[in-house]
């Protein structure tokens, strides 16, 4: 049905009511800082070594927020998909700008140590420094890509494993 | 914007096949490590002992993610049936289970790759083919709803 129709907009609207995207921005930023922040502690971060655990944790605990936020409201398997995918988006910035920023001032303090001592910074030493500082902005959107996918599938999922009351069907 | 998304369900499940053949393609094509290791740092450790090695070259995620990754693009492709959409749910519990069992043989088993793969790749294909499944049943319905509100207006201005 094309959509210059006459009503269209108004019926479809109608059809299949669903929360405007802005209401979503809020919890998943909220779930997407938890999966990032969490992602960037060394240690802790391992647990996305088993299913992207954090990036999980985080997507489903924007979907609770926004559950808990709009109490009323039932989410459809989208609602839910989209909540994640915002959320593992955010999540995936937070960790790949803090890890690298971690890694590019260790980096920076070995180096002072290493002038401090030798009073030079060798070449290739400093070639490294560099290439992984191009590298690590070049896989930002690939990141962000693989976190948007997962997180994704975590807000469907969690819809589907732990707040199925609160389904549209 | 749920709609939206539920109407473009062919482009989700294209995003899902390209990041689930990313891994794999990048084996076979031997791209350097060095360069797209930091890609997949974040959620594989990435252990040389745990990852398989496509004609020569060492994949950039160990096996179970391989296989997980490779799911991805299987449930992207061969989304459920709708006559097991009900199902879905129990699919992925299932492939979950499945892979705890398999992680806690590995205590006492060696590491071999292949249940690790299999087990990756049955979690990433039962999540993405329940995800895109739903999406598909869930334009249809959007499709059916819009259908019929149409004609109720035209009946109605009629």
């Amino acid at each position: 049905m094309p959509p210059q129709q006459p009503g269209y907009q108004q019926f479809g609207q109608g059809a299949g009511t669903s929360p405007n995207f802005e209401r979503f921005v809020k919890p998943a930023a909220i779930g997407g800082v938890i999966g990032g922040i969490a992602s960037s502690i060394p240690v802790l971060n391992m647990l996305n070594m088993c299913f992207c655990l954090l990036i999980m944790v985080g997507a489903v605990a924007a979907v609770f927020m926004f559950l808990n936020e709009h109490s009323q409201e039932q989410l459809a398997d989208t609602d839910g998909a989209i909540i994640g995918a915002m959320a593992g988006g955010i999540a995936g910035v937070i960790a790949t700008v803090l890890n690298w920023t971690v890694g590019w001032a260790l980096a920076s303090v070995l180096a002072g140590i290493y002038t401090s001592l030798y009073g030079l910074l060798p070449g290739p030493m400093l070639s490294v420094m560099s290439i992984g500082f191009g590298r690590g902005i070049l896989m930002i959107p690939v990141n962000i890509a693989i976190n948007v996918a997962f997180g994704a599938l975590a807000g469907f999922l969690s819809l589907q494993l732990f707040f199925k009351d609160r389904r549209k069907t | 914007m749920s709609g939206r998304l539920a109407r473009r369900w062919r482009w989700v499940a294209a995003l899902l096949l390209s990041i689930g053949l990313l891994p794999w393609v990048l084996a076979m094509a031997g791209a350097s490590a060095e360069v797209w290791a930091p890609a997949f740092a974040l959620l594989c450790h990435q252990l040389p002992e745990r990852s398989l090695s496509l004609h020569g070259h060492p994949m950039l995620v160990c096996s179970r993610c391989a296989g997980i990754y490779a799911g991805l693009a299987a449930g992207a492709l061969l989304p459920l049936p709708r006559r097991w959409l009900r199902h879905g749910r129990a699919l992925v519990i299932g492939a979950i289970a499945l892979n705890v069992g398999q992680w806690a043989s590995q205590l006492v088993l060696p590491n071999w790759h292949a249940p690790r793969l299999v087990c990756g790749l049955a979690f990433g294909w039962a999540a993405t083919a329940f995800f895109i499944a739903s999406l598909r049943a869930e334009a249809a319905r959007r499709r059916r709803e819009l259908s019929g509100a149409w004609g109720d207006a035209v009946n109605h201005a009629g």
